[in-house]
C-alpha cells in the first residue's frame, strides 16, 4: 500500500481564553479542534463536512499551516510539518496550496489578474524570464477557462464565478500536490456552482491532484469526493467512503444532518413514447 | 470590566509620569542657558536667581529634581512656584480653570445641537441643495484657521470695534458668580466661534456614519415594521451611527479643557490656555509645565471615559 | 380597515409589475413585468438566481424598493391596490397585514438594542397597547416560535443567540400583529442545515396555525420543494415558468428550469439524478452517477438584454428566431395551472425533458428530438455560449 500523502494523526488546535490585569493568565480554551485523524491519498478526494463552528475551517488552516497546531501531527509527504518555520515552510507552500470561500475578498483589488496569478511563481523564484511567466500565467488563466487576454484586468471587473477560477488558477500555478478547498462555491449561483465544481473535477482528474474539499453543503461533497468525514465540535464523527456514508450513516449526527437535508422530487412517472 | 479600568487607571498614571519626565527633561535640555535663570523668569536680580539655583535644587542632579517635582505634584498638589508671576501654579490654574471650563461647556452645547442637527438633515436629505450647502458651508468653517474667525467675528459684531454693535467686544469676560447676565453676553462670540469649526467637522462626521447606518439591513428591518420614518431615522439610524461621535466628543472635551488657546487669547478670556500661552511668551516654565500635566490628565481621563462609555454604547464591545 | 376580500378571490395579485433602476450605464430593468397570484394559507416559492429580480420584487411588494426605483404594474392585496397608496398608508399595513423576514438575522436586527425592544416596538408600531402587555405579548411571541425561557431571551442582544435564534426571533417580530401575509427572503441560507430544516418546520407550523400566505423567495430549489405550495421560476426579471411544486419540479417545461435542476448535486444517487443511465452508481466510483450539468454562460444584463427569448445565448435548444421573438407565459397543454414562456412547441418540450430524465446529455436531446443543428448556423447561439465562458 501506498505511503499516505497526508496523515493527520491526535491534531489539536486550543485558542486560550486568558484573564488578568496585568498579567494575562490562561483560564480556559476554545477547543476549536481537539484531535482529529485523517489520511489523504495522492490523487485522492476526501471531503470535510461539518455545520457552523464545527472546526473544519481551523483544520484546513492547520493542514495549509496557516496556523500552528497545539497539538497532534501532520505527516504531509511522509515529513511531520506541524511545527514547520521559517524556509521550510515557505518551502511546502509549493506543495500545498487553498482556494476560500470568498471569491470578492480572497484577491487584492489593487492587483492584476496577471499578477495576482504569478505571485506564487515569483516569490518562490520560477520562471525568472517575465514573458516566459506571463506565458505561464496565460496558460493557467486558460485551463481554468478564463480568457487569457484580460491578463491586466482587476478582479472587480470579474463576475463571482470568475474570481473563483483566479484563485484556483493562483493554486495551481506551484503544481502543488494537494489542494484543499475551504467553501469554494458556496457564495455563488447554483449554475455557476456547477460550472465551478466540475472544473475542479476535471483539474483533479488531468492533474493528479489531491483534494481535500471542505463544506457544509453535503450534496455537494457527495458529488465531489470519495472519502467524506464528519466533524462535530472539533471531532471526526464519522469518516467513510462516500457511498458507504451516504447510504448507511453510522453515527446519529450523520443521521440527522442527512436527514435534514432537503428533498427535490424525482419524477416518478413512467417514460412515455 | 473592572479589571479593565483599573488596567487603564494604571496605564494612564504611567503616562502622565512619562509626559511630566519628557516636559521636565525638555526643559533642562532647552539651549538656553542656566535652567536657574529660565525659571527665575526673564527680570529676576542676580541674588534672586541665586536663591532660585538653590531652592529649587538646581544644583542637585536632574532626577532628583524630577523626582522631588513629581513628589511635591503626587503628595501635595503642589505643581511648583512662578517666578515670573510671583504666585503658585495650582493657584494660578485653578484661578483660570472656570473661564475654560465655560468656555469648553457653551462651545459643546451649541455644537452638539447645530451640529448634530445639520448632520442629521443632511443624511436624510442627501445629495439636494441643502446637503450640499450645508457641507460646504461646514467645509469653509473647517477650513477657516480659528483665530480668523474669531477676528473676524470681532470685527463685525463686537461692541467696540466691530461694524454691527451686537455682542461685547474682546476683553470683556467676568467670573459667573460677579455678573452672570454679563458673563454670559461676553462669551457668545466666542462660543460660536469655538463651535463653529467642531459643529462643521461633527456635521460631517454624523452624515457620514448615518448614511452608512442608513444603508444597513436592520434599517431595512425597522421599516418593514411599519415605523415611522422619523423613529427609523432617530431610535435606529442616529443610535446605530453615534458612536463615532461620542469617541470625538470625549477627546475634544478632554482637549478643550487643558484650553482653548487661540480663541481664549482673541477674545482675551483669563482661561487657562492664555495663561499657557502667557507662560510661553514669559519663558514662565513652571507654569507652562503645570498647564502640560493639567492637559495631559484631562486627555487621558477623557480617552479613559470614551473607552468605557464604548461598553455602554455598544453591547458587542467586550472589555479584556 | 380591511377591505374583504370575497371567499375564493385569492389574496395577493400581481399584475405586469415592473421595477426599474436608472443608473448612470442605463436603465436597469430589474423586474420586467411578472404576474401572479396568492391564496390566503398557500406558499409560493419565487426562485431564481442573483440578478433574477426575485428579491427586488418582493421588496417591492412591501413597498420597501429604494426611493430612486420606479415600480410600475398593480399589486392587489386583500382588495387594495397598494401601489397607489400613499406612503403613511402603505406603513400602517407594513408589519400589522403584511410582513417580511430577510436573509441573514444577524445584521438584519439591530445590533445594539435589545430583542425584548425590538418586539415591543413592532408591536406598538401598530397597536396601542401598554409596554406591559406588549412585553408579555413579545414573550408569548418568543415561546410561539419555540425559543426557550422567553421571558429572560427578551433582555439578550441579538448578538447573543445563536443563528437559528436570531431567525425565530426575526419570524416573531414579524408575526407580531398576526399579518395576512408574510414575505421571506431567504430565511434560511445562512443557517446550518439542521437549523434551516426546523425553521422551514416553524414556518410551516406556524403558517397553518395563523392561516397566512407565504412567498418564499430563494435560490435554493430543495427548500421550496419542501415548503412551497406553487413555485415561479425567476430569469432576468421575469418569471419564465410558474405552476404547483410537483409540476414545476418534477415534469418541468423550461429550459432554463431543466439546467438548474440538473446543475445540482443531489443526496441520492449522487449526482444530477439525471446523469447517463449506462453509467450506474459504483462503489469505487466517487460520488458521481454522472457529470452535474451546468448552465453554460453567465447571467445577461438586465440594462441591455438579449434580443428576443431573454434566455436564448444560454439555451442548449435555441433555435435562430428565438433572438427575435420574446415569449410569453403560456399554459402546459392539460396543465392550465403550469405557465411556461418558451418558444419551443409544448410537445418538444416534454420529449426533451424525458430524454435528459433518462440520462442523455443536451446535445443529444437535441439532435434526437430533431431541431437543427447549431453548428452550422452562422452567427449562431453556439458561438454566443462559446464566448460566455471563456469571457
Amino acid at each position: 500500500m501506498a505511503e499516505p500523502l497526508l496523515e493527520v494523526r491526535g491534531l489539536v488546535k486550543h485558542f486560550p481564553l486568558t484573564r488578568g490585569v496585568i498579567v494575562q493568565r490562561q483560564f480556559g480554551a476554545v477547543k476549536a479542534v481537539d484531535g482529529i485523524d485523517l489520511t489523504l491519498m495522492a490523487g485522492q478526494t476526501h471531503g470535510l463536512v461539518g455545520e457552523t463552528g464545527c472546526g473544519k475551517s481551523t483544520t484546513a488552516r492547520l493542514i495549509m499551516r496557516l496556523l500552528e497546531p497545539t497539538g497532534g501531527e501532520i505527516r504531509f509527504a511522509g515529513r511531520d510539518i506541524a511545527h514547520l518555520g521559517g524556509g521550510a515552510l515557505r518551502a511546502l507552500r509549493r506543495e500545498l496550496a487553498m482556494i476560500f470561500q470568498d471569491p470578492y475578498s480572497s484577491l487584492n483589488p489593487r492587483r492584476t489578474v496577471g499578477s495576482i496569478v504569478a505571485e506564487p511563481l515569483v516569490i518562490h523564484g520560477l520562471e525568472p524570464d517575465r514573458s516566459a511567466r506571463r506565458r505561464r500565467v496565460q496558460e493557467l488563466m486558460d485551463t481554468v477557462g478564463l480568457n487569457p487576454e484580460h491578463y491586466n484586468r482587476y478582479p472587480h471587473e470579474f463576475s463571482g464565478g470568475q474570481r473563483q477560477r483566479i484563485g484556483l488558477a493562483r493554486a495551481l500555478a506551484m503544481r502543488p500536490k494537494l489542494l484543499i478547498a475551504d467553501e469554494p462555491v458556496s457564495a455563488l449561483d447554483v449554475s455557476i456552482q456547477a460550472q465551478i465544481l466540475n472544473l475542479l473535477r476535471e483539474l483533479q482528474r488531468e492533474l493528479g491532484l489531491a483534494l481535500l474539499f471542505i463544506s457544509h453543503d453535503l450534496s455537494v461533497v457527495r458529488y465531489m469526493c470519495e472519502h467524506v468525514a464528519v466533524m462535530n465540535s472539533g471531532k471526526i464523527v464519522e469518516s467513510a467512503a462516500a457511498a458507504d456514508l451516504y447510504s448507511a450513516p453510522q453515527h446519529p449526527y450523520t443521521r440527522e444532518l442527512l436527514a435534514a437535508v432537503p428533498r427535490i422530487p424525482e419524477d416518478r412517472r413512467t417514460i412515455s413514447g | 470590566m473592572t479589571r479593565y479600568i483599573v488596567r487603564r487607571l494604571l496605564w494612564g498614571v504611567a503616562l502622565l509620569f512619562i509626559v511630566s519626565a519628557l516636559t521636565f527633561v525638555l526643559f533642562d535640555l532647552l539651549p538656553s542657558g542656566d535652567p536657574a535663570k529660565l525659571r527665575a523668569g526673564r527680570t529676576a536680580t542676580p541674588q534672586a536667581i541665586a536663591h532660585i539655583r538653590h531652592e529649587l535644587g538646581l544644583d542637585q542632579p536632574i532626577y532628583t529634581q524630577f523626582f522631588d517635582y513629581m513628589k511635591g505634584v503626587v503628595l501635595h498638589f503642589d505643581l511648583g512656584y512662578s517666578f515670573y508671576s510671583h504666585a503658585s501654579v495650582k493657584g494660578l490654574i485653578a484661578e483660570r480653570l472656570p473661564a475654560t471650563v465655560s468656555l469648553a461647556a457653551g462651545a459643546i452645547v451649541i455644537w452638539l445641537l447645530v451640529g448634530l442637527s445639520v448632520g442629521i438633515v443632511s443624511a436624510v436629505r442627501r445629495r439636494t441643495l441643502l446637503d450640499r450647502t450645508a457641507m460646504g458651508t461646514a467645509l469653509v468653517f473647517i477650513s477657516a484657521p480659528e483665530y480668523w474667525l474669531g477676528l473676524l467675528a470681532l470685527f463685525l459684531f463686537a461692541s467696540d470695534i466691530g461694524k454691527l454693535a451686537v455682542f461685547p467686544g474682546a476683553g470683556s469676560y467676568v467670573a459667573f458668580s460677579s455678573e452672570p447676565v454679563k458673563w454670559f453676553t461676553a462669551l457668545i462670540l466666542p462660543w460660536l466661534v469655538l463651535a463653529a469649526s467642531f459643529a462643521a467637522v461633527y456635521a460631517r462626521l454624523l452624515r457620514g456614519s448615518l448614511i452608512e447606518v442608513l444603508g444597513e439591513d436592520y434599517i431595512r428591518t425597522a421599516r418593514a415594521k411599519g415605523l415611522t420614518e422619523r423613529r427609523v431615522v432617530m431610535r435606529h439610524g442616529v443610535r446605530g451611527a453615534i458612536t463615532p461621535i461620542v469617541t470625538v466628543l470625549g477627546l475634544d472635551i478632554g482637549t478643550l479643557l487643558g484650553g482653548a488657546l487661540l480663541i481664549e487669547v482673541v477674545f482675551n478670556i483669563p482661561g487657562v490656555g492664555r495663561l499657557n500661552y502667557d507662560a510661553i511668551n514669559h519663558a514662565d516654565f513652571p507654569i507652562v509645565q503645570g498647564t502640560v500635566l493639567l492637559a495631559a490628565l484631562f486627555i487621558v481621563v477623557a480617552n479613559l471615559l470614551v473607552d468605557i462609555s464604548y461598553a455602554f454604547l455598544d453591547p458587542r464591545v467586550r472589555f479584556k | 380597515m380591511s377591505a374583504n376580500v370575497a371567499a375564493g378571490d385569492p389574496l395577493l395579485r400581481v399584475e405586469d409589475l415592473r421595477v426599474q433602476f436608472p443608473t448612470e450605464d442605463g436603465l436597469v430593468r430589474a423586474v420586467d413585468g411578472i404576474g401572479y397570484e396568492l391564496r390566503a394559507g398557500r406558499t409560493l416559492g419565487i426562485v431564481g438566481e442573483s440578478g433574477s429580480g426575485k428579491t427586488v420584487s418582493a421588496l417591492a411588494l412591501m413597498g420597501l424598493h429604494p426611493k430612486h426605483a420606479r415600480v410600475a404594474g398593480r399589486i392587489d392585496f386583500d382588495g387594495r391596490e397598494l401601489l397607489g397608496l400613499r406612503a403613511e398608508q402603505m406603513r400602517a399595513l407594513r408589519g400589522e397585514e403584511l410582513a417580511m423576514i430577510f436573509q441573514d438575522p444577524l445584521s438584519s436586527l439591530h445590533p445594539l438594542h435589545r430583542v425584548g425592544w425590538q418586539l415591543v416596538e413592532a408591536i406598538r408600531a401598530h397597536r396601542d397597547v401598554a409596554k406591559a402587555a406588549a412585553r408579555e405579548r413579545a414573550a408569548e411571541l418568543l415561546d410561539l416560535v419555540g425559543i426557550p425561557d422567553p421571558r429572560a431571551r427578551l433582555r439578550a442582544y441579538p448578538h447573543e443567540l445563536s443563528g437559528g435564534q436570531r431567525q425565530r426571533v426575526m419570524i416573531a417580530m414579524a408575526l407580531a400583529n398576526e399579518p395576512k401575509l408574510l414575505i421571506a427572503d431567504e430565511p434560511t441560507t445562512a443557517l446550518d442545515v439542521t437549523v434551516q430544516a426546523q425553521i422551514l418546520a416553524l414556518l410551516a407550523r406556524l403558517q397553518r396555525e395563523l392561516g397566512m400566505a407565504m412567498v418564499l423567495v430563494t435560490h435554493d430549489l430543495g427548500v421550496v420543494a419542501e415548503v412551497a405550495d406553487e413555485i415561479a421560476v425567476m430569469y432576468a426579471g421575469r418569471i419564465v415558468e410558474r405552476g404547483s411544486t410537483e409540476q414545476v419540479l418534477t415534469a418541468p417545461s423550461h429550459p432554463y428550469t431543466w439546467g438548474l435542476l440538473r446543475s445540482i448535486p443531489r443526496l441520492e444517487n449522487g449526482a444530477a439524478g439525471h446523469g447517463p443511465a449506462s453509467r450506474a452508481p459504483r462503489d469505487s466510483d466517487r460520488g458521481a452517477a454522472g457529470e452535474l450539468e451546468p448552465i453554460a454562460g453567465r447571467p445577461p444584463s438586465l440594462i441591455d438584454p438579449p434580443s428576443g427569448c431573454h434566455f436564448h445565448p444560454r439555451c442548449p435548444y435555441a433555435l435562430p428566431e428565438h433572438a427575435r421573438i420574446d415569449p410569453a407565459l403560456a399554459p402546459v397543454p392539460e396543465e392550465p395551472a403550469h405557465l411556461a414562456a418558451c418558444l419551443l412547441e409544448p410537445e418538444v418540450r416534454t420529449e426533451l425533458w424525458s430524454r435528459l430524465r433518462a440520462g442523455e446529455s443536451a446535445e443529444q436531446a437535441r439532435a434526437a428530438v430533431g431541431l437543427a443543428d447549431l453548428a452550422s448556423e452562422p452567427n449562431s447561439v453556439a458561438a454566443g455560449l462559446a464566448s460566455e465562458t471563456h469571457g
